[in-house]
């Protein structure tokens, strides 16, 4: 039955990603691994020593604190790599598609899908606040901007110049359509803010509502679609994490009025390394044969440890990837289910108290909970259980790496 | 071979990070619980510009005199932002006074907020020391402004709750008596209205000495304070006061006022820290 969902999931897999369209995808997505590496780098650096509740800042009291000067310098310096990794993304896409469609000078289509990308996703200079890059919404633009690009060429043959009135005509179409309309349509930060309060809504403490938490953010993460900031570290500012944590400090070690929850459930034992406990993922990755998936799985390992997986997702890809949403819906699953389990029958007490910012994901249950034995325990088995799930899927994945060499 | 020694540093990082962090939950914890469990409910007042932490001397003594007495502790805040204490809270006063003062008193906007500054932090080493949660803000003069700054720019409800703010002859529009010449303060404050705490009930006292000002601060800029506060907070409740010192700097010793800060502030927060 297992071998059975392995196989059928490598098929997808395969069919899905020898497309030409996935092809150029994938390229694209790889290409912009060095500048993510800086990126991710960077961030890691600024959310363990340098922002105003960095990790350091946290723990050691005697710790420096920057100047806002330095800390400002650092933001905009994040600003402008984030910004960098997506445009080196879609200027490579661009390109790589209309290569395959024959199309050899490809400097307008690439200079009119940044233009769209930055100003689709940028406000006053800054990336509009995303937990991650809206990877399919861009994926799609760009493709739709290079298809009618590809068509108007077909029209205009016979124009020579790639910079002549006609193709400057689509250029400045395609730049309000998709840059400034869909911008002002799309609202993307609106809709983070109308998921935050959904997610606050107390059937999220119930059994089917954190089942579907548990489905619906490997689906989201692997198809590229913007998360809410629930979904990967934002669980303590919900009203149902703060009840508990009030009854606890009031009451001490009692009923609590929402036991299970997204930060006792889902934020404790689904986010080791980030979404889909991908540092299990990643610990599979340093065995491989692959040299290439092994030096990724080097790469990405620190920030994996502090729950950052965006290398994984680019460097594999995982992006609408089947191979590796499969075993991560199983993995969430799992883990919701097991740790439901032991809320529910008591054996563990549920994670209520704050932890410091930026802390690894996989020490969470043992600090904020009541019970740290238990919790790690629980830890453990379901580590284990995700490296289990992971490694007959990582090992058909490396199956593909090799026959692609 | 390398994979294995990079995954035994991690694991050694994470126990690090474990113990450390241990030590940082355990503490915030305690603090929290000694936070949501405190039944102190103090009431802080802050002078005007030019006044020092000696300011409300007579209007304590008169409460403490009619009343149950309330231990009083002053703090100055230095201009480096150093907290200088004196007077103390008896450990069992569950509704002490703080008077907050600033070595750098002087007036002007900029210099308020400065002083807002200054107040926070000297409000969040109080909680540190003392371990309250709620607490009535009461401010004479330009005190008022530092308390509207504050609830704009720097309050926090997860912190702190403030049912109850009392200013006396704040002058919301500085030296303004027409409301139609509104000074850059007055604008800031009335931008940033939203930000105010909806649970806030205010009390606005001005004075009257003459029918248009209580010897400094005209009327119309204590009234400016409805195009702040009106409608955006819980209640807005404008009292004038006349008579015998009802000026400006004679206020916080009026007998109306006396009475007003017994029935609107001292009680109702007496009451809270109660339930």
């Amino acid at each position: 039955m297992f071998t059975h969902l392995i196989n059928t999931t490598q098929r997808w897999d395969e069919v899905l990603y020898r497309k030409p369209t996935m092809q150029a995808v994938i390229i694209a997505i790889q290409q912009s691994v060095p500048i993510l590496a800086i990126d991710i780098y960077c961030r890691l650096v600024m959310k363990l020593a340098i922002s105003p509740d960095a990790l350091l800042t946290n723990l050691f009291d005697q710790y420096p604190t920057f100047p806002d000067s330095v800390v400002d310098i650092s933001r905009h310096i994040l600003s402008v790599l984030d910004a960098s990794v997506i445009l080196i993304f879609i200027a490579g896409l661009t390109h790589q598609y209309l290569k395959e469609k024959s199309i050899q000078n490809t400097t307008l289509p690439v200079l009119t899908n940044l233009i769209v990308t930055y100003l689709l996703l940028f406000n006053k200079n800054q990336l509009i606040a995303y937990n991650a890059v809206p990877y399919l919404l861009i994926t799609l633009i760009a493709l739709l901007t290079c298809q009618t690009y590809y068509w108007y060429y077909n029209r205009n043959r016979a124009t020579r110049s790639p910079y002549a009135l006609s193709y400057l005509f689509w250029s400045l179409t395609t730049i309000i359509t998709f840059g400034k309309l869909l911008h002002i349509v799309l609202q993307l930060p609106r809709l983070q803010s109308i998921s935050s309060t959904i997610l606050s809504q107390s059937f999220f403490t119930t059994f089917f509502g954190l089942l579907l938490v548990a489905i619906f953010s490997p689906i989201l993460f692997i198809m590229g679609l913007p998360l809410p900031l629930e979904f990967t570290n934002n669980q303590t500012t919900l009203n149902t994490v703060i009840a508990n944590l009030d009854t606890m400090l009031t009451h001490g070690l009692t009923t609590l009025p929402f036991p299970e929850n997204l930060y006792s459930v889902y934020g404790s034992f689904t986010l080791f390394g980030g979404i889909g406990n991908t540092l299990a993922l990643n610990v599979l990755l340093l065995f491989v044969t692959s040299k290439s998936i092994r030096r990724l799985g080097l790469l990405a390992w620190l920030p994996s440890l502090f729950d950052n997986n965006f290398l994984l997702f680019s460097g594999l890809p995982l992006f609408m990837r089947p191979l590796i949403l499969v075993p991560m819906l199983m993995t969430n699953i799992i883990s919701m289910l097991i740790s439901y389990t032991a809320i529910a029958c008591h054996f563990i007490h549920p994670s209520v108290y704050i932890t410091p910012s930026n802390l690894p994901n996989i020490l969470l249950p043992t600090l904020a909970s009541p019970t740290p034995i238990q919790s790690t325990i629980v830890t453990i088995l379901i580590f284990c259980i995700s490296l289990l799930i992971y490694r007959p899927f990582l090992s058909r994945l490396m199956l593909e790496v090799s026959h692609e060499k | 071979m390398k994979n294995k020694i990079i995954l035994g540093l991690s694991f050694i990082l994470i126990i690090l990070l474990g113990i450390y962090s241990q030590h940082w939950v355990a503490q915030t914890s305690t603090n929290q619980a000694k936070i949501q469990n405190s039944r102190m409910t103090p009431v802080i007042f802050i002078p005007g510009s030019s006044a020092t932490i000696n300011r409300f001397d007579n209007l304590l003594s008169t409460i403490n005199t009619n009343g149950p007495t309330h231990s009083i502790l002053k703090v100055q805040v230095n201009t480096d932002g150093k907290l200088v204490y004196s007077g103390n809270i008896n450990a069992n006063d569950r509704q002490p006074f703080i008077v907050i003062g600033f070595q750098n008193n002087e007036d002007g906007y900029n210099n308020i907020k400065k002083q807002t500054q200054w107040l926070t932090s000297a409000l969040y080493s109080l909680q540190e020391r003392y371990h309250f949660r709620t607490f009535a803000a009461i401010g004479h003069s330009n005190g008022g402004l530092v308390w509207t700054d504050y609830f704009e720019n720097y309050y926090d409800s997860d912190t702190f709750t403030v049912p109850t703010l009392m200013t006396l002859g704040t002058p919301f529009n500085f030296s303004e008596s027409s409301l139609q010449r509104r000074t850059e303060m007055l604008k800031d404050f009335i931008q940033n209205n939203k930000k105010l705490p909806t649970n806030l009930s205010m009390y606005s006292i001005a004075g009257t000495e003459d029918y248009s000002d209580d010897g400094i601060v005209p009327i119309q800029s204590v009234i400016a304070g409805r195009y702040i506060y009106q409608k955006k907070i819980k209640d807005y409740t404008q009292i004038t006061v006349s008579g015998d010192n009802a000026q400006h700097s004679n206020l916080p010793d009026n007998p109306e006022v006396v009475k007003l800060i017994q029935t609107n502030v001292i009680r109702p927060l007496s009451q809270s820290g109660r339930r």
